[in-house]
């Protein structure tokens, strides 16, 4: 016997959760917590001894200078230490998703009816035949069962609830925006109005919307401009734009690869991703900056946000926990993401006025009114951010 | 008492959305071990959900109210219970971890002894 719950879904398009399902998402939170505070720090205090303690290792003549992480790493890799914090890790980020799958697997028939949008502000193009990039097809990323690409029958909106409900619980309870997830979006959108206070544009390309918790909250700005928002899953998709309309924000989705768009030469004032780079390849993020260009617009702007964080400021306990990321977390780009050059890189694909640097996370853009720093304030209060122009033809 | 069942098979199709594919940690010596640390996590969990449903039943009397299914289900902790159930949760962590948090303690006592031995050694 089902009884009705007198509860709405903590937003639009995500499983009413009961008292237990909630109960059991917090205590995911707070075991990731835990692990962060309390396990994480005898593992740093353990890498920082084997680093004062072992001898360098020489560097094998044919592969150069090896980084030093890489002699700690393979020293604590027995150890128990060590081992239980990679498997407590893993575990936890297993239970966030089976703590979303539980309620999502079980009211999927009513979310499937929420996600039925009978006259939609925005639109959604699917393409059966899409083939996801190989980045994403190798793994499934975050370890998301079902994986991002839920190529599986009847897929519909399952992948994106489970990235959207995960996301909450990732974030450690809501400090990426609450239940919204979007504080990536104004964030970005942040950086926008500090360099262009007094920017109109008419068209705007989100790249790697995932499940669209910053594209809502970035199209929620300059009430003019057309929103295009483009991702390679089309359960991440369906979800994204249901979720979208429900919010009463208009977007439109289409099934992409932000490699090589199906866009024209020069259709966007503004192209942005939040958090997508680190899911790529070396490959794919030179691709993905030349295409930015080709979209934009003469004088129109790039604006990329990544993890706040930069290789050479790693130690080397976050070093070795870098490789756990990509390893078992399956997040293929992690460290590509820290240690790239992109400011070298834009430059190369035809972009100027270049900017990098760690954006204060907003909840709220106004024009005019962002702060880009050097250092990062941290994980939740800082976002890296990159952006460039492409120079007008007559400026050349 | 349930019968082996004679042809029931797994659907893997309808599995596939419960496992996520890619490479997997194993660290014990025996693989099982990281499924038991995996199982013990799991009852924590549910022992964890347990005193939280506790908590709502007290907070229910205390306000007069039965404690159904349903009142539990639509009863909103304010902010204050939600702090004293996640310090609860993490006293309850803290309880859990302490076999890891010691071993690691010694290991490491151990590791600076040995360290100011041959230091020590050194400078003789």
């Amino acid at each position: 016997m089902t009884q009705t719950i007198k509860k709405t879904p903590p937003s639009p398009m995500l499983p009413i959760y009961d008292h237990d399902e909630t109960a059991e998402q917090l205590f995911v939170v707070d075991l990731k917590k835990y692990i962060g505070a309390d396990i994480e720090p005898l593992c740093r205090t353990l890498a920082n001894h084997v680093d004062e303690t072992l001898p360098p290792k020489s560097a094998r003549p044919q592969s150069g200078e090896r980084e030093r992480y890489i002699d700690v790493r393979d020293a604590i890799a027995d150890d128990p230490l060590y081992r239980t914090w990679v498997n407590t890790n893993k575990c936890a980020q297993d239970m966030m998703w089976q703590s979303i799958a539980g309620p999502a697997d079980a009211q999927m028939e009513e979310i499937e009816q929420r996600a039925d949008i009978a006259e939609p502000q925005g639109s959604l193009t699917l393409d059966p035949d899409f083939v996801g990039p190989n980045y994403i097809a190798a793994q499934d990323i975050h370890r998301m069962p079902g994986g991002y690409m839920g190529d599986f029958e009847n897929a519909g909106v399952r992948q994106g609830i489970l990235y959207d409900g995960g996301g909450y619980i990732y974030n450690l309870g809501g400090r990426n925006g609450g239940f919204l997830n979007d504080a990536r979006g104004h964030t970005l959108m942040s950086h926008v109005m500090m360099r262009r206070p007094d920017f109109a544009p008419a068209k705007i390309l989100e790249m790697g919307c995932s499940a669209g918790n910053s594209s809502a909250a970035m199209a929620s700005y300059y009430d003019d401009a057309e929103y295009h928002a483009i991702d390679v899953s089309a359960s991440m998709l369906r979800y994204a734009h249901a979720r979208a309309e429900k919010l009463g924000v208009a977007i439109h989705f289409a099934q992409d690869n932000a490699e090589h768009t199906a866009f024209d030469d020069a259709s966007f004032d503004l192209v942005v991703s939040c958090v997508m780079i680190h899911e790529t390849s070396h490959a794919a993020i030179r691709n993905i900056i030349a295409e930015c260009h080709r979209v934009l617009k003469p004088g129109g702007m790039m604006v990329h946000l990544e993890v706040p964080a930069r290789y050479e400021d790693l130690d080397v306990w976050a070093r070795i926990r870098g490789d756990y990321e990509m390893a078992y977390n399956h997040e293929p780009f992690w460290r590509g993401a820290l240690n790239t050059d992109f400011i070298a890189l834009s430059e190369k694909a035809g972009f100027e006025d270049l900017q990098i640097g760690f954006q204060d996370t907003s909840r709220n853009a106004e024009p005019g009114t962002g702060v880009m720093r050097e250092a990062s304030r941290g994980v939740h209060r800082s976002w890296l951010v990159f952006s460039g122009i492409k120079p007008s033809s007559n400026a050349q | 008492m349930s019968m082996a069942t004679g042809s029931s098979q797994v659907d893997l199709e309808d599995l596939r959305k419960t496992v996520s594919l890619g490479r997997e940690p194993e660290f014990s010596n025996q693989p099982g071990n990281d499924q038991l640390l995996e199982m013990v996590l799991a009852l924590s969990a549910e022992v964890s959900v347990l005193r939280d449903r506790l908590d709502a039943h007290e907070r229910l009397a205390d306000a007069g109210a039965l404690a159904t299914p349903q009142a539990i289900d639509e009863y909103e902790p304010t902010e204050t219970v939600s702090q004293q159930r996640s310090a609860r949760r993490a006293r309850f962590l803290a309880k859990l971890f302490r076999p890891l948090r010691q071993a690691a303690a010694r290991d490491l006592f151990a590791r600076e002894q040995a360290r100011d031995a041959d230091l020590k050694q050194a400078a003789e």
